[in-house]
């Protein structure tokens, strides 16, 4: 594994750097995270110089690219921005595996705008880390498929225009094969969604959605009947290290800001910096930015050599998340209590990385998935 | 001793030809304007500090400033001036490149100061974004120069001073372009070279609402506003006319308020000539403030309205 | 219609490190394209796309040239091809010089009929290779090109002089010079960037097009600007006495 950047990917980083930096001004940011609202000039002008179909294929009008790259993109945008919703090609590309043509064509046609074609309904109130303990049913009756539960955070579900629901079969002998995806339109009737007010991540709403006897066709079911979370396996090792580059990124931004700081900020008559006990600080954030570059990194090269990242995605995700969070929490302390306050963004980055330690698998759920395989390695 | 005699001007705007004619005085024995327009400015030419006037014609449908790039080259192969001095505006820094170029030499861009006391023709300007100053000097026989604004100071006008005119045959372009339409430029024509006081934004400003408080303290000060490039350029809040910095308008005004301005250095070379300086800034170690006279570690949004307030009271 | 655009590759200022007898040193800087240059690429990108036709690019100067991350990085920014003049005499060149190389390489490339250069270099700013290289080459030339449009074969275009506008009919083959603002330069995708690896790159030594003149200047010095002396007052605070405390260095000045 080669630790350089090729030419094409610091020449593609710089390009999005500098698309970056004509969309989002602090100001900017500031708007849309006051109104929550989506960055859509930002998500225009990464869907009109081409990188929000990033990873995704050619015929759907994307760019196909190694994950290395990929993720290195990923950090760059959020170097600046909070998590809004890109990127979801891999998501996407496992929708676009499994989904019918007509399917497809519906999701590819909305990504291209823009838009997030649909959400991942998943979660319920009594099935977080326990995803097997969903209740959401799939009844058939007279033909149709009618579809009941209550599902909760649900990321964006009241901006996209369809959903991705998982429906257990409660009668199915095999409790691996008794989830199955349907794709729902967001605006079926017996849909209610109600959005959950939150800390952070305020571009990108949180929802409860309310499935009461949703009538949708056979034909809405991805991929086999059953096979729901087995299909979507590979899809979580990747949310892991789209994880990893959002805490990365995040991290970098709150170091880069206290470290300036720490040089400016003048008290007992010396910049702060000067101060051992502030040192020690930006050192320790240092090493753990240097650590989750490299763990992320090795991990989406190994994904490019078809090595399995089963475990070190588990290892890569817990660690840079863990991380990530640390360092924001260090970068704010040496602002001061001008890194609690809004006008910093250190206090953004503050509450948006703490939950990369819930999204996608808790860190205890890390700790389950790797201390597992770790074991096994070794029995 | 200077060997240069024979100075020649060559500029579009009035004021322009007084400050041309001063530095051109300084600079060698024999000051000769070369007169393209209106036949009754060339009294004032004279007025102000030429000895000779070479009157080309003036523009119409059919013929351009432009047009007359032949008619002054063959000028200056009959005549062989010294130094020809050009304003500083884009018509007059293109018809300097087109006779330098006829003349297989350079033009001396922007000079801020000429050295004239060597056997050879010196010039200073700045250069790399204003982070250096270069020191040139020409080798050839015509020494082209585009002179940066306000380097030179008019003398005052002497309607008694006499000098000869000489109208010049056209000589007919070999390439021409068309002009089809002429009009006002849009928005605001401000000349900021010309304001006393001077307030300029940078990326302090939040948002674009927040200029009127701005524009509330230039007009109780009398003060002109601009900007930095951002503002102009990135988020189009100002015209490029305001903007000012090293490709934007570089001046020496009175009194210079700079408010969250950082203080790069492809900003501060527009204004460093300023005789005073004021800046806020939120941010202690912003370069502007190792730059000013005086300045405010202080959020603008704090400390403007305070300032609105105070100038008011005191009226 | 066939477009040759120039640029030059500059030393990133930001790495400007000024050394203690005030000169300026470059050993630590960067080299990027000129900001000026990549707005021209993007004018001559937007005629060729609307007007048809293929945008060349073009640039004289010294070994910068060969590194072949900036090769890509122009090439990603849409022209075909690029024509690259390489000797160390160029990287110190004075304006004419560098119009005189180029208008060789432009009649030497054949065919070109239009040649689109940017305001001026982010280096030296002089503002002149544009009007230059049509002198050289006999051909209109117009500086300060706000739009562009081709029409019956000729160009009309916008000049955004101080105080006018003028509109303009340019007969081509002609030179123009654009504007910084007349476009936002864009951003390469990565089909770009990649493709740009695959586009042809032709080099040339001054031999090539017939050498080049002298310099018709000398460069005495180039020093770091002396600072002006200020007071430096500085009121470490927002506090209502001290904003008072400002106001009243202030209330002098009115």
């Amino acid at each position: 594994m080669i630790i350089q950047k090729t030419e094409e990917q610091e020449l593609l980083l710089e390009n999005l750097q500098e698309l970056m930096s004509r969309v989002c001004t602090e100001d900017y940011i500031r708007t849309c995270e006051k109104n929550h609202e989506q960055p859509h000039k930002l998500i225009e002008a990464l869907v009109e110089n081409g990188f929000y179909m990033l990873g995704l294929p050619e015929e759907y009008g994307g760019t196909p690219l190694d994950h290395l790259t990929y993720f290195m993109c990923v950090e760059e945008v959020h170097k600046i921005m909070p998590p809004f919703g890109w990127p979801r090609a891999l998501s996407l590309n496992e929708m676009l595996r499994l989904g019918t043509e007509e399917q497809r064509k519906i999701v590819a046609d909305l990504v291209k705008q823009g838009n997030m074609a649909f959400s991942f309904a998943i979660t319920e109130p009594q099935a977080g880390s326990d995803d097997n303990a969903i209740t959401t049913t799939a009844t058939r009756k007279n033909g149709k498929v009618y579809i009941n539960g209550q599902k909760t955070f649900i990321t964006g579900a009241n901006i996209s225009p369809y959903m991705l629901v998982a429906t257990k079969d409660p009668n199915s002998p095999d409790p691996r094969k008794s989830v199955s995806f349907w794709f729902v339109p967001a605006d079926a009737p017996g849909v209610t969604i109600q959005t959950l007010p939150k800390i952070g991540w305020l571009m990108l709403p949180t929802c409860e959605v309310f499935l009461d006897n949703v009538e949708i066709e056979e034909k809405d079911i991805v991929g086999v009947e059953g096979e729901g979370f087995l299909q979507l396996m590979k899809c979580f090792e990747m949310e892991r290290l789209t994880n990893c580059a959002v805490a990365l990124g995040s991290a970098q931004a709150a170091f880069e800001d206290a470290a300036r700081y720490a040089n400016q900020r003048v008290q007992f008559g010396v910049p702060i910096g000067s101060f051992q006990l502030i040192q020690e600080k930006l050192t320790y954030m240092a090493i753990k930015i240097e650590n989750m570059r490299n763990a992320f990194y090795k991990c989406a090269w190994e994904k490019d050599q078809g090595i399995s990242i089963q475990l070190s995605s588990a290892l890569a995700k817990l660690y840079c998340v863990q991380s990530g969070f640390e360092v924001a929490d260090d970068a704010m302390q040496i602002m001061g209590g001008i890194g609690y306050t809004e006008d910093c963004r250190i206090s953004r980055i503050w509450r948006d990385v703490r939950v990369l330690r819930m999204t996608d698998g808790t860190d205890q759920v890390m700790i389950h998935i790797a201390g597992r395989a770790l074991l096994k390695k070794y029995r | 001793m200077s060997r240069v005699k024979d100075v020649w001007v060559f500029t579009e705007k009035q004021e322009s030809i007084a400050e041309l004619c001063a530095g051109a005085r300084q600079l060698g024995e024999r000051v000769t304007v070369l007169a393209v327009g209106s036949r009754d400015r060339i009294e004032r030419i004279i007025a102000f500090g030429a000895d000779r006037v070479f009157y080309l014609g003036d523009t119409g449908a059919d013929r351009t400033v432009e047009d007359y790039a032949f008619t002054l080259s063959k000028l200056i192969e009959e005549e062989a001036p010294d130094l020809f001095l050009f304003g500083a505006t884009k018509r007059c820094r293109h018809m300097a490149g087109r006779l330098a170029a006829r003349q297989r030499t350079s033009v001396l861009s922007d000079i801020m100061e000429f050295l004239t006391d060597k056997d050879e023709i010196q010039g200073t300007q700045m250069v790399y974004g204003g982070a250096a100053v270069r020191t040139l000097a020409s080798k050839s026989a015509t020494v082209f120069s585009v002179v940066g604004s306000g380097v030179f100071t008019s003398l005052p006008e002497d309607a008694d001073r006499e000098g000869d005119v000489r109208a010049v045959d056209f000589v007919e372009p070999a390439y021409r372009v068309r002009c089809m339409e002429k009009r006002e430029r849009g928005g605001t024509s401000v000349d900021l070279t010309a304001a006393k006081r001077v307030i300029a934004v940078g990326r302090g400003i939040a948002k674009e609402e927040d200029l009127k408080m701005i524009e509330e303290l230039a007009r109780l000060i009398g003060a002109e506003i601009g900007c930095t490039r951002p503002i102009s350029e990135g988020v189009n809040w100002m015209g490029r006319e305001r903007y000012i910095g090293v490709s934007g308008v570089m001046f020496k005004p009175e009194l210079y308020i700079a408010i969250g301005i950082s203080g790069q250095i492809q900003h501060m070379v527009g204004c460093n000539q300023s005789g005073v300086i004021f800046a806020i800034n939120t941010d202690t170690a912003a370069k502007i403030f190792s730059q000013s006279d005086y300045g405010i570690v202080g959020d603008l949004y704090t400390v403007v309205p305070v300032l609105l307030e105070k100038i008011r009271a005191a009226r | 219609m066939k477009i040759a655009v120039c640029y030059k590759l500059v030393p990133d200022e930001q790495d400007i490190v000024i050394n203690g007898d005030h000169t300026i040193s470059f050993d630590k800087a960067e080299w990027k394209i000129g900001q000026y240059d990549l707005v021209a690429v993007e004018a001559a990108m937007r005629l060729a796309e609307v007007a048809g036709g293929t945008v060349s690019a073009l640039s004289a100067g010294g070994k910068q040239l060969e590194n072949s991350k900036l090769k890509k990085n122009i090439l990603s920014r849409g022209p075909v091809d690029a024509y690259m003049i390489i000797d160390e005499t160029m990287s110190d060149a004075d304006s004419y010089q560098t119009a005189y190389v180029l208008a060789k390489a432009i009649e030497k490339i054949k065919d070109v009929d239009l040649v689109v250069c940017g305001e001026g270099s982010s280096d030296m700013y002089a503002q002149q290779v544009g009007s230059q290289i049509g002198e050289l080459l006999q051909w209109p030339s117009v500086n300060a090109i706000g739009t562009i449009t081709l029409a019956d074969g000729k160009l009309i275009a916008e000049r955004m002089l101080e105080t006018e506008v003028e509109v303009l009919e340019i007969p081509i083959p002609a030179v123009i010079s654009v504007t910084s603002d007349i476009f936002q330069a864009r951003i390469a995708n990565l089909k770009d960037i990649l493709e740009a690896g695959k586009k042809p790159v032709v080099r040339w030594d001054l031999d090539d097009i017939g050498g080049v003149p002298e310099m018709s200047t000398n460069v005495l010095s180039v020093l770091a600007p002396p600072q002006a002396d200020r007071r430096r007052v500085i009121i470490g605070g927002d506090s209502g006495d001290q904003i008072n405390e400002f106001y009243e260095h202030l209330r002098k000045e009115l």
